[in-house]
């Protein structure tokens, strides 16, 4: 499905742009080319290729992507689960699938000031392993939530614009 | 099993040949331990499989052989001998989703495709056509390229009964 | 044995079903009625003495304890009939086959208790056959009857994979079994082998097998190369320590087929270089590396190669590996030759040229130790003196797929 998009989408000089590692604002197909490939063969053999993971086994990354992506503290989680910051991915191409995962994997709506995250964001966090992954994940999503409903609170009076992007 | 034979005979005879491209990997290994933006594809280890003398695969394109294009990264009983073909499973098995997913090179167009290797899972092993090679497997520390792991293990309907595997193709490299 | 009263008894014995009841019934009707003609026929010379398994009741064997050094379980992995798991016992010294256990779907292997007395086995069974409901149990193997004991459940998790040593294993103390597991979630069952309960499932997120590394520790290796220590010593509380990155990955990684002695892990890599890994008092250390080949064999393409690659004798100081010629990409290609080194000056002491190709070798444990040797496709064992190298012996259909090989 989103592969024949991308595939579509694709042409050789392009890809040979993205294989060059050339990044320029015109290539943008090229640029999501490679996240893509990188996603396909690190990620997707178990996560699948919707993000949609296999319950009980692999979770799905649906519905967390875009609310980890908003918190400090869960922008280190996602750099630091282990199928992410032990791959064999540069920083660079983890920065870049994990960008590409949020803007193609998510049920959230991607806000329009999402922070992509970056070769240096994930170089700083991805070498310090989670040493208890499910505690950590536990205790980020109890701080998300926590955030989002005082926000809610602070933000009930305004009517914020939650469109899609 | 008789691949352990032929793969033995053929690293014999292939020996001179691959030798000289050792340097070649040597060198891809370097960049692969480096942290290089672009990690090169497992596929450029692949390449340097070579079947016979003259270099040439006389199976490439015959689905139902170990030496088919797509199997070069597999290890277990061919669907395509079990009643199923490379892409579907054989009658009564279910698909595992979950899975492993490499590169191979396919000599019919020299382009090199994305290839999912989901076991078909839920009876006991077809027994038929047994075939492992192991271009870019990786060993189980790194899960995610390992062929080693029974991929029904992921697979909550059959829950690791075994019975063989395909070899899909998710797109194309390069 | 030609007196036509034996003959008889014989043809009676034969026609008698497999069930040990009737044929101890047939055994004795035999006797009586051999007993009646004898006296009814005094006239006659005495036949000679009955075969001594006649007029007894048919036994079952009992192994001899304890187990003789020499001793080897070949676990076999079944591979065409994945639920019908199995290890073999075969004695080294004679070629003797002495005994079977059946081990159910997936096998890996079993695990020895140092006293001796009992067999660990992890195992998978599904309600019917290979359907239904999957149980994972721990059954416990009398070490003399080869008679399940006991059984402990754990959670239905085992992981399902080309079996390899730390697939399980037990701490130094003997106290715990480490049962790794794999859906693909990655995770290590404890099991308390002292109370024979399920303990805890320990989370290893992103890492794999159990390797132990001290009276209750033991470790497992991450993707990334970064080793995870783990201590359950104090009050069964889990002590976690994750190192950096340590073992080499990427394109020429250690394989997950290491051997140990003492503190020291020897891993190895696809070309052939050897990592140490000490790990002690919770510190991982890799000390300095060094090749199975020299330069001029590395050109030639030698290799290790196999499942279980190595092997080691402690008391010899020796490590011994499957040897193949190939490139990158034949990491797991059997060898026709076993290369020994010396584990201190890591030199080449020999070279063992094995009579087939060999997936998997093991050394036994003692000071005059054996080599064995079998081919994944099966079906035989070999025997070879570890020492001067020579071949001792072939045990023919030993096993389907024999996978790792277990001496006490
Ligand atoms: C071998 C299977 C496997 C592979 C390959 C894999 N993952 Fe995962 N992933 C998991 C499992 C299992 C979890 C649950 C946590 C754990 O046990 O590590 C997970 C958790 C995650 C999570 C957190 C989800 C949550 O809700 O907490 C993210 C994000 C993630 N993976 C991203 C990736 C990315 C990106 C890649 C590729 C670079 C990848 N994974 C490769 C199995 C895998």
């Amino acid at each position: 499905m989103s592969a024949a998009r991308a595939w579509r989408a694709m042409s050789v000089p392009m890809i040979a742009l993205a294989v060059a590692g050339a990044v320029c604002g015109s290539a943008h197909a090229a640029a999501a080319y490679r996240p893509r490939i990188d996603y396909q063969l690190n990620c997707q053999g178990c996560h699948l290729a919707d993000g949609s993971g296999e319950a009980g086994r692999v979770p799905s990354v649906r519905r967390m992507l875009v609310p980890f992506a908003e918190d400090p503290a869960g922008r280190r989680y996602l750099i630091q689960v282990p199928g992410v910051s032990e791959s064999s991915l540069s920083d660079r191409a983890t920065a870049a699938v994990l960008n590409w995962m949020v803007h193609r994997l998510s049920d959230v709506p991607v806000p329009r000031n999402f922070v992509p995250f970056t070769t240096a964001e994930v170089a700083r966090w991805r070498r310090i392993p989670l040493t208890n992954v499910a505690a950590t994940r536990a205790r980020v999503q109890r701080q998300i939530d926590a955030h989002r409903s005082s926000r809610a609170r602070s933000t009930a009076s305004r009517s914020t614009d939650k469109s899609p992007m | 099993m008789k691949w352990f034979d032929e793969l033995a005979e053929r690293s014999a005879r292939g020996l001179a040949k691959r030798t000289s491209r050792r340097s070649v990997l040597g060198g891809l290994g370097t960049l692969l331990l480096g942290a290089v933006a672009i990690p090169l594809l497992p596929a450029a280890r692949g390449a340097a499989l070579k079947r016979t003398d003259d270099g040439k695969n006389p199976h490439w394109d015959d689905p139902t052989s170990c030496d088919y294009w797509r199997h070069c990264a597999i290890d277990g009983f061919l669907c395509s001998c079990c009643g199923g073909s490379q892409t579907t499973c054989p009658p009564g098995t279910n698909m595992s989703a979950v899975t492993w997913i490499g590169t191979c090179h396919n000599p019919g167009d020299g382009r090199d495709y994305v290839v999912s290797y989901n076991d078909c899972c839920g009876k006991s092993s077809c027994g038929r056509c047994f075939c492992n090679r192991n271009e870019g497997d990786t060993p189980m520390f790194e899960a995610g390229h390992s062929n080693d792991y029974n991929w029904c293990s992921g697979n909550s309907t059959a829950n690791i009964p075994y019975h063989c595997s395909t070899a899909r193709i998710l797109g194309a490299v390069r | 044995m030609r007196a036509p009263t034996t003959a008889i008894l014989r043809c009676d014995l034969r026609g008698v079903g497999r069930s040990r009841g009737l044929r101890a019934l047939a055994v004795l009707a035999g006797w009586l009625g051999a007993a009646m003609l004898a006296s009814a026929t005094p006239a006659r010379t005495r036949p000679a003495a009955l075969p001594s398994d006649v007029g007894r009741h048919p036994t079952v064997a009992v192994l001899p304890t304890p187990a003789s050094k020499h001793w080897v379980w070949v676990n076999d992995f079944v591979f065409p009939h994945m639920a019908d798991g199995t290890a073999h016992l075969v004695d080294g010294d004679t070629g003797r086959y002495l005994g079977t256990l059946s081990t159910g779907y997936s096998y890996s292997h079993l695990v020895l208790s140092p006293d001796g007395r009992w067999i660990y086995s992890p195992e998978t069974y599904f309600s019917r056959g290979t359907r239904g409901k999957r149980t994972d149990v721990v059954t416990i193997y009398d070490a003399r009857t080869l008679d399940p004991a006991g059984e402990i459940r754990i959670p239905p998790k085992r992981a399902s994979d080309m079996p390899v040593m730390g697939d399980v294993a037990l701490t130094d103390d003997a106290r715990y079994l480490l049962i790794y597991d794999f859906n693909p979630a990655q995770s290590i069952t404890v099991v308390d082998m002292k109370t024979r309960r399920f303990l805890r499932e320990i989370p290893i997120p992103g890492c794999a097998f159990a390797y132990p590394s001290g009276p209750r520790s033991f470790f497992s290796v991450c993707g990334d190369g970064s080793v995870v220590l783990i201590d359950l010593a104090r009050d069964g509380k889990v002590v976690r320590h994750h190192t950096d990155q340590l073992l080499p990955m990427g394109a020429d990684p250690v394989t997950e087929k290491p051997v140990r002695v003492g503190d020291v892990w020897y891993f190895v890599t696809f070309d052939g270089r050897i990592v140490p890994l000490e790990v002690k008092d919770g510190r991982a250390v890799v000390e300095p590396s060094w090749s199975l080949t020299t330069a001029a064999e590395r050109a030639q393409g030698w290799r290790p190669g196999g499942l279980q690659q190595l092997a080691v004798s402690v008391p010899l100081h020796r490590l011994y590996a499957i040897m193949h010629q190939g490139d990158l990409t034949t990491h797991k290609d059997p060898g026709k030759t076993v290369w020994v080194y010396d584990l201190a000056t890591h030199r080449k002491v020999q070279e063992i040229a094995l009579k087939r190709l060999a997936s998997s070798i093991q050394v036994t444990t003692d000071a005059a130790p054996l080599l064995f040797t079998v081919f994944i496709d099966g079906p035989d064992l070999d025997v070879y003196d570890a020492v001067s190298g020579h071949w001792l012996r072939t045990v023919t259909d030993v096993a389907a797929t024999p996978t790792v090989l277990v001496t006490p």
